[in-house]
């Protein structure tokens, strides 16, 4: 029973062993494992006889073909590197420096000018864009008419058989301006300033193509 | 009965310990060559080059007999290595780094060009077999272990050329082929059976 027990571990060992024994020849074991086949090898013929036949073939190298010139491959690596860095030159220019070498040797061709136009526009359409000030529209409901300057406070309607020629006249010599119409009444909203207001309705009324002259007072006037 | 000589085993560990510092040595030499190189060092690539250069000859022949092939692969490596230095992180050695590139690439060229290399078992015993072995030069016995290699398969070649004729240890080994440690050491005991059996007359005469 001991005996075989002592056995089997002897045969853990000598397998152990058998699978270290390549590099025991080469002498790449350290330590434990190193120590583990120098012990072995002194009692194991088999390995011993493994070990010598081992170092027989390692001294045996094996032959080999013609081996290719060393020089001439080289210099064909060389070319492949060297190629290989000007396209790296070549890329790195075109990437990181385009625009300095564009700015140095301004474009001849007239595609190059133009799409130089093109971007020179777009950069101030940009900026304008952007540097706009916000601008609230103003709400203005239809018929709501201009702003509070443009209102017209005077209606006035003229005789059927007046030019256009003699209207113009008459708003023009009374210092009004016409802000709106004709009217479906034929009436037109003239605006004068304020204190004016009075005097020029008396006297757009003396005027004997105006059949009608009425000062109009907004909300915001009353 | 296995045993060193007592004599010789002081001997024996002080060769070990120069050749461990001429190892660390080498090992630093390749470091900074590989630094230099990340700083687009062109001198430090070509010394780089031309020490690798015959290592990875010697192993790519192994994986395929295409010298034009062997040129391409070692060139391929040693572009990746000119262009990726950078990434170098010294978790494995330099040599790990390099072999290990260079066995993908070759697994590539090898895969695209479909040439299974042809061996002739009846070939090969009857060259070693023609005359006694006490006859058989270094160059033939050369010639015969080469021809017993190429008879195993690819896995198994790789692991014995990398153990016996370039002194890598299994966990470099494993790094290379991108497999566990297990595997490398059962790839070389069936290798090491296979071999036996194909060189049982050759050997004799050594």
């Amino acid at each position: 029973m001991i005996n075989k027990r002592i056995v089997a571990i002897n045969d853990t060992v000598h397998d152990q062993v058998q699978k270290l024994l390549p590099w025991f020849v080469v002498n790449t074991l350290k330590g434990e494992e190193q120590a583990l086949v120098n012990q072995h090898l002194h009692v194991c013929p088999v390995c011993q006889a493994d070990f010598a036949w081992q170092c027989k073939l390692q001294a045996v190298a094996p032959d080999t073909n013609d081996a290719p010139d060393v020089d001439r491959a080289f210099a064909k690596l060389r070319e492949r590197i060297d190629a290989g860095d000007a396209r790296s030159r070549a890329v790195n220019s075109q990437q990181g420096q385009g625009w300095l070498t564009w700015l140095s040797n301004p474009p001849r061709s007239w595609m190059q000018w133009s799409l130089a136009g093109q971007l020179a526009v777009i950069a101030v359409l940009v900026v304008v864009i952007v540097s706009a000030p916000d601008d609230p529209k103003e709400y203005r409901a239809l018929g709501s008419g201009g702003s509070t300057g443009n209102q017209g406070n005077l209606v006035v309607s003229f005789k059927p058989e007046t030019t256009e020629q003699t209207l113009r006249t008459i708003v023009n010599a009374a210092g009004a301006r016409i802000v709106d119409g004709p009217t479906v009444t034929d009436a037109y909203l003239l605006q004068v300033p304020d204190e004016k207001l009075t005097a020029t309705a008396n006297t757009l009324r003396r005027d004997n193509h105006v059949t009608l002259a009425q000062p109009f007072h907004s909300a915001g006037q009353r | 009965m296995w045993h060193k000589p007592d004599g010789d085993q002081q001997h024996q560990l002080e060769t070990d310990r120069q050749a461990a510092s001429a190892a660390g040595h080498a090992e630093l030499r390749d470091v900074q060559l590989v630094s230099r190189i990340a700083e687009r060092d062109l001198r430090a690539f070509d010394a780089l080059y031309r020490q690798f250069f015959p290592r990875l000859v010697r192993f790519l022949d192994r994986m395929t007999k295409n010298t034009a092939v062997i040129e391409e692969v070692i060139n391929d490596t040693l572009f990746v290595v000119w262009e990726k230095a950078h990434t170098y992180n010294q978790t494995c050695k330099v040599s790990t780094w390099i072999f290990s590139i260079a066995y993908r690439k070759a697994l590539k060229s090898i895969h695209k060009m479909d040439e299974p290399a042809d061996f002739d078992f009846d070939l090969f015993a009857a060259e070693t077999g023609e005359q006694p072995d006490s006859q058989l030069s270094q160059r033939q016995l050369q010639h015969c272990v080469s021809q017993a290699l190429d008879a195993i398969s690819p896995d198994q070649r790789t692991v014995v050329n990398l153990t016996y004729y370039h002194g890598m240890d299994y966990q470099e080994i494993a790094q290379i082929m991108d497999c566990p440690v297990n595997t490398v050491k059962t790839r070389m005991f069936h290798a090491r059976g296979r071999l036996k059996n194909l060189l049982s007359k050759v050997m004799e005469s050594l």
